[in-house]
């Protein structure tokens, strides 16, 4: 198809499709750039919304970082602060325990395995929302109730079945060999992980911190239910109290917005490829 | 001695994740059964049994009548347009297009941003008055179609489910690029050889053999249409009039707001059934699509 070199129309309407659509991508990407950039009263005036901020100013990241008390706004620095404390120990220990049930269920098989992928593979489908209520009893039964270290554990658990499942897949590629000559030397199960698995497992890594990082980060109902003080909040609920009040300064929402976006955007510039990838090892495998 | 040793290391490895597995996620299942029983009303710590009553009031109660028909709609968009549209840019983007790498980059980038998020630069897309949309059909003369988008019943919904398309345009691109790279160039030409045009080979080729990342797309597209809530909460909060409510937004509403428990777990009940129903239903297609390739 790409042999046809001289001038086609079905070419022109493709890349007619192909510029409609990034424009659909483009244009509220690029309002909302500089309208964050933009005081109050240039926002408003229509004739300008096209147009880049005459001075350019911080002056909305920064109402939108502090808050602006006397207009009742609380600022975002609290939330991210707050989205950084459950979001680091929830990816980390998360994407620990998938690597060692993804080795543990595809290199030291034991009768029942593939019932327990299979069960834990479930947890990864089910809507969240049938079991908000009894799981928000669990989390106050054991004192965790309202705090973010609640909020972690749940993260952590439900995080298990697409860790453990991109781990169980990267580790299939591992030679059994391997482990085996690790076990004949006398190597524990533990030993063995630590030793042999360990080491060569920081791609797999990469992919599931990435994954678990973005998702986490973005999460919201069960940060909207677990955690219901405004302080303790996580960045992507406490956004809302910015456009909570009368009269909505646009400049101030978007400069939030950009704010809450921020860290997965770096993180999806520097190494989105990897990030697809995970995306595809939990979809189109699973 | 090493061996049992051995194996009680594997049972201690194991038993830890699957022991607080249990209680946080299969736990709480047979518990929403249990609860949707009851007139809790979550506060207290007392409640009776009221048996099927709250199964009753579900099937009677227009709202969720309401949530059931919103939840439809959203399902049948999700399915039809980010699909085609994402399968259309993969589509596109194969055929050796200059800044490819840049077009895929910039349709996913939405993918890594939250719903919040999402939710928020569409509010202001709606605006009435400085929203983009409005003043886009200003712009070219369609002063008539211009309204309040998210305050007006009519349009509260289908304007929600837009914003929500537009990310998952990305995610069905993505996987759909995956399922066009198993699809090996030979066949193609093969085709064209056989002389079938651009759109035969597309129907009796391309399309086939997109089955398994098809089957993907479509899964996700139900289930996280079950699931939607996020940007519904971002954006109307089910309103206005109930309006934009999904059977997770009326889930919500009637136990965190009107703490209406019993009934809430009902609706969560009703809910996991037809996940069980689509998910039951996914794993049976992917099994048809192995053993066909098997």
């Amino acid at each position: 198809m790409s042999a046809r070199r001289s001038f086609d129309p079905m070419r022109l309407g493709i890349y007619l499709l192909l510029i409609l659509f990034a424009m659909l991508f483009l244009v509220p990407v690029y309002v909302m750039l500089v309208s964050s950039f933009k005081p109050f009263a240039e926002v408003q005036d229509l004739s300008r919304m096209w147009l880049p901020p005459k001075a350019p100013t911080l002056e909305s990241f920064q109402a939108a970082w502090f808050g602006v008390p006397e207009k009742g706004l609380r600022g975002l620095s609290l939330n991210i602060f707050n989205s950084l404390k459950l979001t680091i120990p929830a990816t980390i220990i998360s994407s620990l325990l998938g690597s060692m049930n993804g080795y543990i269920l595809s290199k030291w098989k034991f009768r029942g395995a593939d019932l327990i992928f299979a069960l834990m593979l479930f947890g990864m489908f089910i809507p969240y929302q049938s079991i908000l209520i009894p799981l928000t009893r669990v989390i106050a039964t054991i004192g965790l109730g309202g705090t973010i270290w609640g909020l972690i554990l749940v993260h952590v658990v439900y995080g298990i079945p697409i860790t453990t499942l991109i781990f169980r897949n990267y580790y299939a590629e591992v030679p059994t060999e391997m482990i085996e000559a690790a076990r004949i030397d006398g190597a524990g199960i533990f030993k063995v992980y630590w030793k042999v698995l360990f080491p060569l497992s920081m791609p797999g890594f990469v992919v599931v911190i990435i994954w678990q990082f973005t998702s986490i980060w973005n999460e919201f109902l069960f940060a909207v239910t677990i955690l219901q003080r405004p302080e303790l909040q996580p960045i992507t609920v406490a956004l809302r109290n910015l456009a909570g009040s009368q009269i909505k300064e646009w400049n101030l929402v978007m400069a939030g917005t950009l704010i809450a976006a921020m860290p997965t955007l770096i993180i999806y510039i520097i190494l989105g490829r990897y990030f697809i990838r995970g995306l595809l090892a939990g979809s189109v495998k699973g | 001695m090493i061996k049992r040793q051995r194996r009680l290391w594997t049972i201690g490895f194991i038993s830890i994740p699957l022991v607080v597995y249990t209680i946080i996620v299969v736990a709480p299942l047979f518990y929403s059964f249990f609860y949707s029983l009851t007139d809790w009303n979550g506060l207290s710590s007392d409640f009776n049994f009221v048996g099927f009553k709250n199964f009753a009031k579900v099937f009677s109660d227009p709202l969720f009548a309401n949530a059931i028909k919103n939840t439809v709609i959203w399902t049948v968009v999700a399915i039809t347009a980010p699909t085609l549209a994402g399968l259309t840019l993969a589509l596109i983007l194969r055929e050796g297009i200059r800044g490819a790498n840049i077009y895929k980059s910039l349709f996913y980038l939405p993918i890594a941003l939250s719903l919040a998020v999402i939710g928020q630069i569409w509010i202001w897309i709606y605006q009435p008055r400085w929203g983009l949309l409005n003043v886009a059909l200003e712009a070219i003369g369609l002063e008539s179609a211009t309204r309040a988008w998210l305050a007006d019943p009519q349009t509260a919904l289908i304007s929600v489910i837009a914003a929500w398309s537009w990310q998952q345009v990305g995610l069905s691109m993505v996987i759909f690029l995956a399922g066009l790279t198993s699809i090996s160039p030979e066949l193609t030409e093969a085709a064209q050889i056989d002389g079938a045009n651009y759109w035969q080979s597309l129907r009796y080729v391309i399309i086939p053999l997109l089955r398994p990342a098809s089957i993907v797309v479509v899964a996700l597209a139900v289930i996280n249409s079950l699931k939607s809530f996020d940007i519904v909460f971002t954006m109307t909060k089910g309103g206005p009039f109930h309006s934009s409510d999904t059977l997770a937004m009326f889930m919500y509403n009637e136990s965190f707001k009107k703490y209406y428990m019993g009934y809430g777990s009902a609706i969560a009940v009703v809910l996991f059934l037809i996940a069980l129903v689509v998910i039951a239903l996914y794993f049976r297609q992917v099994k048809a699509v192995e053993q066909l390739y098997d």
